[in-house]
């Protein structure tokens, strides 16, 4: 996984962000810079506030209170801030009854482009999109994984600094979403500052450099991924069945239920590896090393699941 | 501006795939206009086409029986249903007629009592009614019908008078019941009885007349009596070629303004559909994030809106001069379809923000047409509705835009007259924009 560059200068400035919509506060004092280059990956359950956050940080709507600054400036500043952006919403926002290129053409011509610069702009979003032998078929005929790669297609076609790609998996069959998560580290690749927002961990894992985890919208820790869990995934818990029991049991971390040993450590390599040493034979052996489940699990009492 | 049209292009994209929508822009307005022009055409040249089929169920079967039904067929508005069972007796053919009004098989049946050629077309004499049953959800053909019934009366006392020597036995007859008859007081006994013996003479003077008409052959002297002279009058603005021909003016110059309203409308609810459509397929979001204004969305919808609504307008036009229609003024007519076309845009703008879903939108967007179309007379003529119908339909864009429209294709407007429709049409237009603004700016915060 690549470092974010701490010396970079963040492109987006997220201070003290609230919005409500009647009486639910759907984010509530959120604050966070994104910087240049990183992908930044907004992690919470279903009803957390990422879509809302991400929502406001675009200009789709307007916070409560709180300032948002893209590279220096107000997004209601002006169509030059929202120029550096493309985003991917979470439902999909296509025209059904036109073709895949004639969406594309569409939302690129919105950002002003035009000439042979755009039409080579159009090739590419539909090769990112593995769409370019489809590229006339109307997306009313597409599937689901089609559609979802359109729809980031159209959020590229303007070729942005700042992606927003809000939870692009949801509803994609496995091989596209392969095929997402590879395209999204293209662009990392790069340079382009994404924010993903996801409820899934293991796609926070492998593709954000830093995470930001939020629920009932607000923004409860924002580290790193090794950095949230030294801070808040605890032990590693260490599951084995020896094949005998030890001649000395003193020398075992926890209390044998049989055969079956089951202990957590900061450190279960190293803990494995003297038991190995002193003679203690495994059955099976099984390490869980702590995640962002268990991290959210650590802030929030309940499982990111639930 | 260029933002805008890419919208407005999108727009009209979209909507070509939009076939129930197609239909209703170009295929209903065309059907309508057709409808409406048959209708027209039924109704044009003082009624001469309209047919009433009726039965008459004569007891009388006499000559002057004869004549009342002959008069009838001579109308030309009205078609006899020849007897089921000529066979039958009176009461049973009577009793058919009944059943089939009831059925609504038959408008009316006029029925002729015994008795009813003898004192028929004699002014002073009182005879056996005339029965007359007509279809009680037809009022209006009722109305017709007795007017032509009383003209065939009319003309059997033309007949009475052209035959003055079958008229003077009874004149004889009526003045010797008057003298014997005790319950007269004798002053008005003088006055009819002189009144009598005058028509007598002037019916003697009439024979005497006839008879040098006959023998010389003039017949264009002969005295004609005639209950009431009727001429139509076309009260349309004449356009050069009837100025040249004299011909009525076409028909389809009345049904199609109606037919225009409804493609308009048409428009209007189609339209109104694909702004919500945006909303609820997430392509609005799309827009609110790119560098345009939302004043830009808006104009896009609304020119995609106006640039159909011109379309659809041109094609009846062409439409309707294909098939006979023949505007007074084209310049007028195109202040009249711009103008209408700003207002459908108004009304579009306003349609598509009172619902969250497509469902919402259509249904309210045409059920707001029905009602427009109902008070602005494009369902129901205006000239029909009551009293107080009409002076609501003045709250119909409808109304103004029919107007506005019948000013310049038939009405003759000026300039001037046509200010205010349009004006009217215009103001309309611009409150629906700035509400449909608002409320989206509401809707969408």
């Amino acid at each position: 996984m690549a470092e974010p560059t701490p010396r970079a200068p963040h492109i987006i400035r997220v201070h003290q962000l609230t919005k409500s919509f009647g009486s639910l506060r759907a984010v509530n004092d959120v604050t966070f810079d994104v910087h240049r280059g990183e992908t930044f990956g907004l992690l919470g359950p279903n009803g957390a506030g990422k879509s809302t956050t991400i929502s406001i940080i675009v200009g789709a709507i307007e916070g409560d209170g709180g300032q948002v600054e893209i590279d220096g400036r107000d997004i209601r500043n002006g169509a030059s801030v929202r120029r550096l952006i493309g985003i991917a919403p979470q439902s999909l926002a296509l025209y059904d009854v036109l073709s895949a290129e004639r969406n594309l053409v569409f939302f690129g011509s919105l950002y002003g482009l035009s000439g042979a610069q755009f039409n080579e702009r159009v090739d590419w979003a539909l090769k990112f999109a593995q769409l370019e032998d489809r590229r006339r078929d109307l997306v009313k005929t597409f599937s689901g994984g089609m559609k979802r790669r359109l729809n980031m297609a159209c959020a590229l076609v303007h070729d942005p600094q700042i992606i927003l790609l809000d939870e692009p998996t949801v509803g994609v069959d496995p091989q596209s979403r392969n095929h997402i998560f590879e395209c999204i580290e293209r662009l990392k690749d790069d340079g382009r500052t994404i924010i993903y927002t996801t409820h899934y961990m293991e796609e926070a894992q492998r593709l954000c450099d830093r995470i930001a985890i939020m629920d009932h919208g607000k923004l409860l820790a924002l580290d790193t991924l090794d950095g949230l869990l030294g801070e808040f995934g605890g032990a590693a818990v260490v599951t084995a069945d020896l094949v005998r029991p030890p001649t000395d049991a003193s020398m075992l971390p926890a209390a044998l239920d049989g055969l079956h040993l089951r202990f957590e450590s900061k450190q279960p390599l190293e803990e494995v590896s003297r038991l190995a040493t002193g003679g203690i034979a495994f059955a099976t052996l099984n390490v869980a090393k702590p995640d962002l489940e268990s991290v959210f699990l650590s802030l929030t009492g309940r499982s990111l699941r639930d | 501006m260029r933002t805008i049209w890419l919208m407005a292009l999108k727009d009209l994209k979209i909507v070509r795939h939009d076939k129930v929508g197609l239909f209703f822009i170009i295929g209903f307005p065309v059907l309508m206009g057709v409808l409406f022009g048959a209708i027209s055409s039924s109704f044009s040249s003082g009624g001469d086409n309209v047919q009433l089929e009726i039965a008459v169920v004569d007891a009388d079967r006499s000559d002057m029986s004869r004549r009342f039904i002959e008069s009838l067929k001579n109308s030309g508005s009205v078609t006899l249903r020849p007897p089921t069972d000529p066979a039958a007796s009176i009461e049973s053919q009577r009793d058919q007629v009944i059943n089939d009004i009831r059925r609504g098989k038959l408008l009316a049946f006029v029925g002729l009592p015994q008795g009813f050629g003898e004192t028929a077309g004699i002014m002073w004499m009182e005879g056996p009614a005339i029965e007359l049953g007509v279809d009680p959800s037809r009022s209006a053909e009722s109305g017709m019908l007795q007017g032509i019934i009383m003209q065939a009366m009319g003309e059997l006392i033309a007949d009475r008078f052209a035959d003055p020597k079958s008229m003077q036995p009874m004149i004889a007859q009526s003045r010797k019941d008057i003298l014997e008859n005790d319950d007269i007081n004798p002053a008005t006994k003088a006055i009819l009885s002189g009144f009598m013996g005058t028509l007598d003479t002037f019916m003697g003077s009439l024979d005497e007349l006839n008879a040098d008409l006959d023998e010389s052959g003039a017949d264009s002297n002969r005295p004609k009596m005639q209950l009431a002279n009727i001429q139509t009058v076309d009260v349309t603005a004449p356009t050069k070629e009837n100025e040249l021909t004299s011909r009525i003016r076409s028909t389809w110059d009345i049904s199609f303004p109606s037919a225009i309203l409804w493609g308009v409308l048409g428009c209007a609810a189609t339209f109104a559909v694909t702004m919500v459509r945006e909303r609820s397929q997430g392509t609005f979001y799309r827009l609110r994030v790119a560098p345009i204004s939302r004043a830009q969305i808006v104009a896009g919808k609304g020119l995609a809106c106006f640039i159909a609504v011109i379309c659809v307008n041109v094609m009846m036009v062409a439409l309707g001069y294909a098939l006979g229609m023949r505007p007074n003024s084209f310049i007028f007519l195109a202040l009249a379809i711009a103008s209408l076309a700003f207002c459908v845009v108004g009304i579009m703008m306003l349609m598509s923000v009172i619902g969250r879903s497509e469902e919402a939108v259509s249904g309210a967007s045409w059920g707001a047409n029905v009602v427009m179309a109902m008070f602005g007379g494009g369902m129901i003529p205006l000239a029909f509705m009551p009293p107080f119908m009409k002076s609501i339909s003045h709250f119909s864009p409808m109304s103004w835009g029919v107007l506005a429209l019948e000013g310049a294709i038939w009405r003759g407007f000026s300039l001037t007259e046509m200010l205010l429709p349009c004006a009217v049409l215009i103001a309309i237009g611009a409150a629906g924009i700035g509400a449909g603004v608002m409320i989206l700016n509401r809707a969408t915060d």
